[in-house]
């Protein structure tokens, strides 16, 4: 069973004031009654020296005002049961060698009482004897009182020691409870807080009630959420920044690399190299770009590269073709990866024609203003690659196979804005597109091999 | 041996005088009381009762107040035996237990006359016994109509 702060604080203030209650009840008026017991039992003795010297004095001086003075003061004494002279007499034997002390009552008052010289302090009396001496008479003044005062000042006593512990016990009760709950109420209403601050709610606040520890705590409490939510902010400006900038590590990343390979790369810190059996490489380049480019000064051959990849990384983002990479004027990019489609032979053939056709408006658009354009010649290849990352540092999403090395040598043995492919693509795309067969060529290190020229998509087809 | 044989003899006439002047002494108590209260005359009834505190009060209701020479005095010794017949400690026993018991008051006990005749004097309803007074503020009480016991 967990017990609350507030039964807590309540049951420990009861504890110490059922402690001090009890003690009221029982233990203070057993020494209460004690002290009663002790100063009955000392007057009640002084009573009895006091008559004891005045009978001394009357017996020895002949004045009898003390010990009528004394007597009066006793015998107006309402718990007086009765005084009495004890005569010692010395009773010796027969041979007179040895005595025995007798003690007789020589007079009492009130005179009706019978006492015994022997009688000892019981419930109901308290006895007590002073000796005195005088030449003509020996013994002690004995004197009986009743116990009923002391009895009904004993039954007092624990009536008001029982009515005082029955305040106390309340009193304290009233006390414990108020306390408890003036700890226990900001406890509670902290626990609230922080349980609302655990849930998120950083607008919580505790009103100090008091100048305590508690109030304290509740000072420390709003100024932890306070800050909690300063911080809070600060993390969430910090996230956002951080969001951004992933954001844009992402997009520079996905630049670099496939959506996929890059998401492998973050994931497992690597991208391991995969197989396609079958995907479409393409192939650009300027024919006399080297000439061409001789006559322009760097700043603009790389703007007038600028300009023609970005159309071309338009193009081919809008036929699902993954870039590879550029190597001077060349541009290469490959389809059916690293998403497996079965159309990518179409798609190259499709975002190819794209290209060819923009680079002949863009010429056009050149010689118009005088300029010298670009002869475009593109070469396409479909069959197994090796995709993946190699090295560490600046590492670039590549592919790898005889597919490309053809692919690049198609290229390489096209003519000016033509769209030259391999038997391969050439199988799967003849039916929607028109092409016209080259022959054999004869390509460096792969021998002579047949080529196809595309040009254009079949007027029945929709592209 | 003169001087030694007269001194013998005033020896032996002091022995023989001093207990005839004491004896003489004995013979002449008197009762005296105060002016105001107490009786002229009583009987040895009368005064008996009143000395062994039996009788507390004079007829006109005034408190009887005992005054005697102490019983270590010749006069008190005297007294003792010829009023109350008891020897001192049995006189003082005697009051000692009326007094214990609340019966009576015990008397005034004086080592002078001259202190004992103020007292009476002062005192209403005291009677005090004496051998002889002058005191002119004291009366003496008649006792079966003699002024001496």
């Amino acid at each position: 069973m967990v017990l609350s702060v507030q039964s807590k604080i309540l049951m420990t203030v009861l504890s110490i004031v059922l402690m001090f209650a009890l003690f009221i009840l029982f233990y203070y008026p057993q020494g209460q009654e004690r002290y009663l017991l002790d100063n009955y039992n000392n007057e009640i003795e002084n009573l009895a020296k006091t008559v004891a010297l005045g009978v001394k004095i009357a017996l020895t001086e002949q004045n009898f005002e003390s010990v009528e003075t004394a007597l009066d003061f006793v015998r107006n004494d309402k718990r007086l049961q009765f005084v009495s002279i004890i005569q010692n007499d010395s009773v010796w034997n027969k041979s007179h060698t040895s005595f025995t002390i007798e003690k007789t009552v020589f007079k009492t008052y009130p005179d009706n009482v019978d006492v015994d010289p022997k009688s000892t302090s019981n419930e109901y009396f308290i006895y007590k004897s002073a000796p005195f001496s005088a030449p003509i008479l020996d013994g002690e003044i004995k004197v009986g009182f009743s116990t009923t005062e002391i009895i009904k000042g004993r039954k007092q006593i624990r009536n008001a020691s029982a009515l005082a512990s029955f305040i106390v016990f309340f009193i304290g009760l009233f006390i414990g409870h108020l306390l408890a709950r003036r700890i226990s109420v900001p406890v509670l209403a902290l626990r609230d807080a922080a349980n609302k601050v655990g849930e998120g709610d950083l607008t919580q606040s505790v009103v100090r009630r008091s100048g305590d520890e508690i109030g304290e705590l509740s000072t420390a409490f709003n100024k932890m959420v306070k800050d909690l939510g300063k911080a809070q902010e600060e993390v969430e400006e910090r996230t956002e920044e951080l969001t951004v900038e992933k954001q844009k590590s992402d997009e520079l990343l996905l630049n670099i690399l496939p959506i996929e390979t890059a998401e492998e790369l973050k994931r497992t810190g690597q991208a391991k190299a995969k197989n396609y059996d079958s995907v479409t490489v393409l192939f650009t380049d300027f024919r006399d770009f080297t000439s061409i480019s001789e006559h322009m000064d760097a700043n603009q051959l790389v703007a007038e590269l600028h300009h023609c990849f970005s159309m071309f990384d338009h193009i081919i983002k809008k036929h699902g073709i993954e870039k590879i990479k550029t190597i001077g004027d060349a541009y290469m990019c490959v389809a059916g990866l690293p998403v497996r489609n079965a159309t990518h032979p179409f798609d190259a053939v499709n975002a190819a024609i794209e290209i060819r056709d923009i680079m002949l408006a863009y010429t056009k658009e050149k010689n118009a203003k005088g300029e010298v354009g670009f002869d475009i010649r593109i070469g396409i290849n479909t069959g197994h690659v090796v995709a993946g990352i190699v090295g560490v540092d600046k590492f670039a999403y590549d592919i790898w196979g005889s597919t490309v090395n053809t692919a690049s040598r198609l290229e390489s043995s096209s003519e000016s804005n033509k769209i030259n492919i391999s038997t391969t693509v050439y199988d799967i795309i003849k039916d929607k597109y028109d092409c016209t067969h080259r022959g054999k060529k004869n390509v460096k290190g792969l021998g002579e091999i047949p080529m196809y020229f595309v040009d254009g998509i079949k007027k029945n087809i929709n592209p | 041996m003169k001087q030694g044989i007269l001194n013998f003899i005033f020896f032996i006439f002091i022995g023989l005088i001093l207990p005839l002047s004491i004896n003489a002494q004995e013979d002449s108590l008197i009762i005296v009381g105060n002016e105001i209260s107490v009786p002229s005359e009583l009987n040895m009834n009368q005064l008996k009762s009143v000395l062994k505190g039996e009788k507390l009060r004079w007829n006109n209701g005034t408190k009887a107040v005992l005054a005697l020479m102490k019983t270590s005095t010749p006069v008190g010794t005297y007294m003792c035996n010829k009023i109350y017949n008891m020897t001192g400690n049995e006189l003082n026993k005697y009051f000692l237990a009326l007094v214990f018991q609340g019966k009576a008051k015990a008397p005034t006990f004086f080592n002078s006359v001259e202190e004992l005749e103020v007292y009476v004097a002062k005192t209403p309803g005291a009677i005090g016994v004496l051998q002889n007074t002058d005191d002119k503020l004291l009366k003496v009480i008649l006792v079966d109509g003699k002024n001496q016991l």
